[in-house]
């Protein structure tokens, strides 16, 4: 099937207008964490919740940081940014992205996005630990990828909700592939595929199962 | 963008996974089938893309990258800084800026590699609208048999 010159000029016109360094694969997965991140932010937002952001190590400047591959909650490397929500009558959370998190196992696993309370957080910061998966409110696995997932992705997503509780896991991907689906499916995995802002209501979808998690939170405090 | 290649290339040669029903038999000896009673069975098989299947997983990747990830990138400053018109954010790998200086930790294809985005980038919104139009118009085209 020949591809018109149209198409060739704008993919063309496409890539001219954005920096190199943000098309790569691994800008695309953190840029995609931070997207899946700001999803968690606004269903707390929807959710009743008062949101602020705030860096580990100087006050929010209107400049967010977040890492470019996993690190700890406690790191000064740089003035990592995190959400801090307040719903009325609750304890406080906090939402992260790229941090590591201790599973049942004692080993450590990087989760994507994660929320969890203000206490744990400021525990692990003070005492330079990880945050226990126990605590975790919401942890999501964003995989940003330009084709089909492959189903190993999904196997090493089973073998981390062992580690780190099935409870409010997510697996969130652009991309999508049905025999991954339906392993995910079967094992009773949240899961949600084809998030990206065209497709409103996949993103309402998953937007709307972070709120109700955020409305047990609130009936359970 | 040669990553992009190497994805496409790596589910095209997975191939597509397809539910099939199959009678299963019972062989003799002499590897004769002998029909078994009972329903048939559903099992999966993989068969090769298709020469349109596989130019769909290229228009599809190509989208995936310059259109969403566009998108993408306008919809974080909506969600997280609808009112801050100067909002940055920053990517930064999680080691000591002494260590990252020293080139210590060299990963592969730029894994790591700190970047910037703000709301220049919303610039590519009007090119990857037109990129959107002419890929639906190719798929529509390798559907018509055109």
């Amino acid at each position: 099937v020949p591809v018109g010159d149209e198409l060739i000029h704008d993919i063309e016109a496409v890539l001219g207008s954005v920096a190199p360094d943000i098309t790569t694969a691994t800008a695309l997965w953190d840029t995609f964490e931070v997207y899946v991140f700001s999803l968690v932010v606004d269903a707390a937002r929807r959710a009743g919740g008062a949101v602020a952001y705030r860096n580990v190590t100087t006050p929010f400047n209107g400049t967010f940081t977040f890492r470019t591959g996993p690190g700890s909650i406690y790191s000064t490397a740089h003035p990592y940014t995190h959400a801090r929500i307040q719903f009325p009558n609750c304890d406080l959370l906090e939402a992260h992205v790229g941090i590591y998190a201790s599973g049942v196992s004692g080993v450590r696993h990087e989760c994507d996005v994660a929320a969890l309370s203000f206490d744990e957080a400021e525990n692990c910061r003070r005492q330079q630990v990880h945050p226990r998966c126990s605590e975790l409110v919401i942890s999501a696995e964003c995989k940003f990828y330009s084709s089909n997932l492959d189903v190993d992705l999904g196997r090493s997503f089973l073998g981390l909700v062992k580690e780190i509780h099935q409870r409010d896991r997510f697996f969130v991907t652009n991309s999508g592939a049905a025999s991954l689906e339906r392993m995910l499916a079967h094992h009773k995995i949240r899961w949600q595929h084809q998030i990206v802002p065209a497709n409103a209501d996949l993103v309402n979808r998953l937007r709307a199962s972070f709120e109700e998690v955020f409305q047990n939170y609130q009936a359970l405090h | 963008m040669q990553w992009v290649v190497e994805e496409v290339s790596r589910v095209i040669e997975s191939g597509v996974e397809e539910k099939k029903s199959v009678a299963f038999e019972t062989f003799s000896l002499e590897g004769e089938g002998i029909a078994r009673r009972g329903p048939k069975s559903e099992v999966t098989a993989t068969r090769s893309y298709t020469d349109e299947e596989q130019l769909r997983l290229v228009l599809d990747a190509i989208k995936s990258v310059l259109v969403d990830g566009s998108d993408i990138r306008l919809s974080i400053f909506d969600n997280l800084a609808a009112d801050a018109r100067n909002a940055v954010i920053r990517f930064e790998p999680d080691v000591p800026s002494e260590i990252q200086e020293r080139g210590f930790l060299r990963l592969p294809e730029g894994q790591g590699e700190p970047f910037v985005l703000t709301r220049d980038v919303t610039r590519g919104g009007r090119a990857s609208g037109r990129l959107r139009h002419a890929i639906e118009r190719t798929k529509e085209d390798v559907s018509a048999g055109r």
